[in-house]
């Protein structure tokens, strides 16, 4: 593996994306980059996997449009709302973005699709330097 | 260890000497197949998952050499797991799928072909004994 900071083991990353080939390519990229990946095709998902004990995620990653009856600036909302120590990151065109904004202003697209695996786990690695700097914050 | 593929603190193995077999796990009941893709890659499978028959349908025609499907019967979509089973039979017929349902009808599912049934709930014993006892099958 590279130098790049390593995940701890027990918290996972969870990729959310209804798209079949895009989710498998995006997850085999970040288990082979040392990652634990959870993978979810809905928002709603998503939600049951961040609800459920069985599980610890430090990030979500989510493409827009998101597949669910919410959408994925919604979910970024109820992720802060409710697991504020999880960072979330959406990938999407900025079209998507701009339709959505005005009703969830301050979560928009970081990351543009057709994802670019390399920038992803840049963004990773950033979200989980965030993470770690709020949750020694207190 | 063969040659690799180093890029942005990410090193990927383009070559390994023993690759496991590939199995995917088709179920729309996240937790449920969250929990199955976790017992199989403990076991040292290498796992790719699916919701839906659609999505396996889908997985399949990208022509990864997969060793085994497991599916759950009862899925929402067009197909269900036993169409699944009728439709992997009949397009990869040396794949093996295993079936698991609460409610199974035996019957049915050895007519449209399935090579073994796990009852739900499963422990993790059952499904890899039940998975590897297949793959040996296979490779027999």
């Amino acid at each position: 593996m590279g130098e790049g900071p390593r995940p701890p083991a027990e918290e996972a990353l969870l990729l959310v994306d209804g798209e079949v080939i895009a989710r498998h390519i995006l997850v085999e990229y970040l288990q082979h980059c040392g990652y634990s990946v959870i993978a979810a095709t809905s928002t709603e998902e998503a939600q049951t996997v961040l609800k459920a004990s069985e599980f610890t995620v430090s990030a979500v990653l989510c493409a827009l449009p998101a597949v669910g009856s919410q959408g994925g600036f919604a979910l970024a909302r109820w992720v802060r709302d409710n697991h504020p120590t999880v960072e979330i990151a959406l990938a999407g065109t900025l079209d998507a973005a701009a339709e959505a904004a005005a009703e969830f202003c301050d979560h928009g697209p970081r990351l543009s699709r057709p994802c670019d695996p390399t920038a992803v786990v840049e963004r990773v690695h950033l979200m989980r330097e965030r993470r770690r700097q709020n949750l020694a914050k207190g | 260890m063969g040659a690799s593929l180093k890029t942005n603190g990410c090193e990927i193995s383009e070559m390994s000497e023993a690759v496991p077999p590939l199995v995917m796990v088709v179920d729309d009941e996240v937790l449920i197949r969250l929990v199955a893709v976790d017992m199989l890659r403990d076991a040292g499978f290498r796992v790719v998952e699916a919701c839906s028959a659609e999505e396996a349908i889908t997985l399949l025609a990208t022509d990864a050499p997969y060793d085994l499907i497991f599916t759950d019967v009862n899925m929402p979509g067009s197909v269900d797991g036993i169409g699944l089973v009728a439709y992997v039979k009949q397009r990869y017929p040396v794949v093996p799928v295993v079936v698991t349902s609460g409610g199974i009808a035996i019957n049915e599912l050895s007519e449209a072909g399935a090579d073994a049934i796990i009852p739900k709930p499963y422990s993790e014993i059952a499904l890899t004994r039940t998975i590897g006892r297949v793959l040996d099958k296979r490779g027999g």
